[in-house]
């Protein structure tokens, strides 16, 4: 084991001073230490709901579906493609060395719960606002965090074993496939059920996720009933469960350790997948999931030439990949429609409003037209700047009109607004992905491209809150002061798309002669 | 014919390029050769206009961003990047359009099947090995006829065939009268080729020769650049 410490020793302490060459890094992992002091102080100091108050059932809820949620994700990537605690130098410099593929495991697992870090920060984050919510207690705290560790510790794990059965005929995997499929049809099924006989979605949700037999489900039903504990109290029931986690933990390590030792093969196209993940994650750059993207056939016929074939090459992959601009991307947004009524008490639709407007500047920077900038052709075609940067985001500004138009279109139906809310939302929606859209091309022709991704990042959205910022201002302060005025909202919505549409003509006025000033990276 | 001129590109305080010069004229066959870290790629992506700089590069007497010199210019980059989603055919569809080019389908067939790809020509950019994503960015740029044309360490990755295959296509566009860059470190895949020879180091262009310059001092290419980039 002494040369897998010593590379992990070395990771450490290159990584520690590499961290003083970068201060504004340093500076971040400063801002974010104290950030998590604070929740962790504030995760023990707010007043916990009672048992009386908080509601059991929502938090049961919450839980099974992240447990679910994950689990889906982790078995269809471990018999899809597999899992990987590896990186790239790792199987070219540890793989090939003779070491024992067994003490290699090891090695693995113990990166593995470096990377569970990220996991601890989400979770610190959230934990005041669980004891806001729910009655969890303080040794709670320790149990959430006890169990989260050890649930992302298993599931890669077992993503790899079932990885290992599943990669050793298509037979297997085909079962895997509709042995999930089938238990998803399940679940549909049950919340459908329910769902007719509440006649409400929370409820419905409740009654299927809360279901008595969810707890004798392996591995989730035993994370389920050790997280509950947090709110329940610790009993012989929790002790059970819990070590039932570290039977399954022993059994699968076991299994990888004694019987499956050749695991090399397995991991190796997950580890290059994991890859150009984290590559891409690390440049900022966008599309990472093409990897899990069903491409399918489809025909474009360019209506034009030079720039204008940008955007009908964006649009021929849209088609691709789903119906015109209607994708996955828009599923998930008419999913934050629905569940924004149950957690924004489902009567002011400002609220998810400004919820989307957040979510959409991910969704732009994830867009086709970040995408572009990492190839060649968008520099080499004979078109000019302008037309180049009109067509090339132009895709991704109607697609968000679409994604606009879907979400409001449900939204107002839940929210039970007239159709005039419904397409002013849509056009504002639009109008701020457009905002950020142009705001990214200034930004770059500005401050260029050579910076990493993750303080790009950070400086974009400072940024362009900066710019919004008035908009929405002016707006709110309308919403206040005329409040009794008939339409006050529409018109409200109407200032914010019209403050929107000055700002993308003055950034697109400044981005003026982008390419003269642009590095590809 | 491509000039460029005073050409520096500096990343902080470090010089990548400083004040290199050099013409490749039409009709010619020029290589950038040097060691590792010596700026060839630099130069390259700065020819390119996928980099800012200092100085002044033309192509066909038009600054290199300029919409009539991308117009005359093909540019192969050492490292093939094509769209996920679009197959290989489409790649050639889309320089088409991109390129106000005359949909001629059967120029696109003749190309594809020389570099064995026709077969291919349904698989999308993702479903390609690195070879065969470089087999369509030759032919990408070979579909422009362009009167310019720049590849960067264009055999690494290809088999056999398809290098031969190149070599006859820098022959073909030499006789049509297009000036080729060709940046590499390989030596031995240029030997036979070249007319003329830039050899870099640290960021300049230290050594400039003809082929018959180099034949009158009964030198090899490779005895030159061991002499310049080690001496």
């Amino acid at each position: 084991m002494k040369p897998l410490y010593y590379i992990l020793k070395k990771t450490i302490k290159n990584t520690i001073k590499n961290l003083w060459k970068k201060p504004w890094v340093l500076f971040g992992y400063i801002l974010l230490g104290l950030f998590l002091l604070f929740a962790v102080a504030m995760s023990f100091l707010v007043p916990s709901r009672t048992i009386g108050e908080g509601n059991a059932a929502h938090y049961g809820l919450l839980i099974t579906v992240f447990l679910i949620g994950v689990a889906y994700a982790g078995i269809k990537q471990g018999f899809e493609s597999g899992n990987s605690f590896f990186r790239s130098a790792d199987v070219n410099m540890v793989f090939t060395a003779p070491i024992s593929p067994k003490k290699v495991l090891i090695y693995g697992f113990i990166k593995q719960m470096a990377s569970i870090i990220t996991f601890f920060v989400i979770i610190t984050g959230q934990i005041p606002n669980l004891r806001f919510r729910f009655a969890i207690t303080d040794y709670g705290i320790l149990i959430i965090y006890l169990g989260v560790a050890l649930f992302f510790l298993l599931m890669p794990l077992i993503g790899m074993l079932i990885y290992s059965v599943a990669a050793q005929s298509s037979k297997n995997r085909n079962a895997f496939d509709k042995g999930l499929k089938a238990v998803l049809a399940l679940l549909i099924i049950s919340f459908i059920a329910a769902l007719f006989q509440t006649k409400d979605f929370l409820e419905a949700a409740v009654m299927t996720f809360n279901h008595r037999m969810m707890i004798y489900i392996p591995v989730i039903g035993w994370f389920k009933v050790l997280l509950l504990s947090a709110m329940e109290g610790v009993s012989a029931v929790t002790y059970l469960n819990l070590s039932l986690i570290v039977l399954t933990f022993i059994g699968v390590i076991y299994t990888m350790y004694k019987l499956k030792t050749d695991y090399y093969e397995d991991v190796l196209a997950a580890t290059a997948r994991k890859e150009q993940l984290l590559k891409s994650k690390r440049e900022g750059k966008g599309d990472v999931t093409t990897f899990h993207t069903k491409v399918g056939k489809a025909t474009q016929r360019y209506g034009g030439s030079g720039a204008k074939t940008i955007f009908y090459r964006q649009l021929l992959e849209y088609k691709k990949t789903g119906f015109f601009f209607i994708d996955r991307t828009t599923l998930s947004i008419v999913a934050i429609g629905i569940a924004s009524r149950y957690l924004f008490g489902g009567e002011n639709i400002s609220a998810l409003l400004y919820f989307s407007i957040y979510i959409v500047f991910f969704m732009t920077l994830r867009g086709k037209w970040a995408q572009e900038l990492e190839k060649p052709f968008i520099y080499l075609i004979p078109s000019s700047d302008s037309s180049k940067v009109f067509y090339a985001t132009f895709a991704t500004i109607v697609k968000s009109g679409v994604d606009g138009l879907v979400l409001f279109a449900v939204a107002g139906f839940l929210y039970k607004v007239d159709i005039g809310i419904m397409l002013l939302g849509a056009l504002v929606y639009t109008t701020y992905a457009a905002v950020y859209t142009y705001g990214d091309v200034l930004f770059r022709r500005v401050f260029g491209t050579g910076h990493s991704g993750r303080l790009s990042l950070l400086l974009k959205m400072v940024l362009i809150l900066f710019v919004v910022m008035p908009g929405l201002v002016i707006s709110m302060v309308c919403l206040s002061v005329f409040a009794h005025v008939p339409f006050i909202l529409h018109y409200s919505y109407m200032i914010l798309a019209g403050y929107n549409l000055l700002v993308c003509m003055i950034t697109l006025f400044l981005s003026k002669g982008m390419f003269e000033k642009m590095e590809m990276q | 014919m491509l000039m460029v001129k005073s050409l520096t590109k500096r990343y902080d305080a470090t010089y990548a390029v400083k004040d290199m010069s050099f013409t490749v004229h039409g009709g010619e066959i020029a290589v950038l050769l040097g060691p590792n870290g010596a700026g060839k790629s630099t130069t390259i992506k700065s020819i390119a206009g996928l980099l800012k700089y200092q100085g002044s590069i033309e192509i066909g007497s038009h600054p290199n961003k300029s919409i009539e010199a991308k117009r005359i210019f093909a540019y192969v980059p050492e490292t093939p990047a094509l769209y996920e989603m679009l197959t290989v055919y489409e790649h050639l569809e889309f320089i088409v359009h991109a390129y106000h080019l005359e949909n001629d389908k059967q120029k696109i067939e003749g190309l594809l099947r020389r570099f064995e790809l026709w077969d291919k020509r349904d698989k999308l950019g993702m479903e390609l090995s690195k070879g065969m994503q470089q087999k369509v960015s030759i032919c990408c740029a070979l579909l422009i006829a362009p009167k310019v044309i720049m590849f960067d360490e264009p055999m690494i990755g290809l088999d056999p065939k398809a290098i031969k295959e190149l070599k006859s296509v820098f022959v073909e566009l030499k006789e049509k009268g297009c000036s080729v860059l060709v940046s590499t470190h390989i030596i031995d895949s240029i030997d036979e080729l070249w007319d003329k020879v830039f050899i870099m180091k640290n960021g300049a262009v230290v050594m400039e020769r003809t082929r018959p310059e180099l034949e009158q001092r009964k030198e090899s290419l490779e005895q030159l650049f061991f002499k310049v980039t080690e001496g």
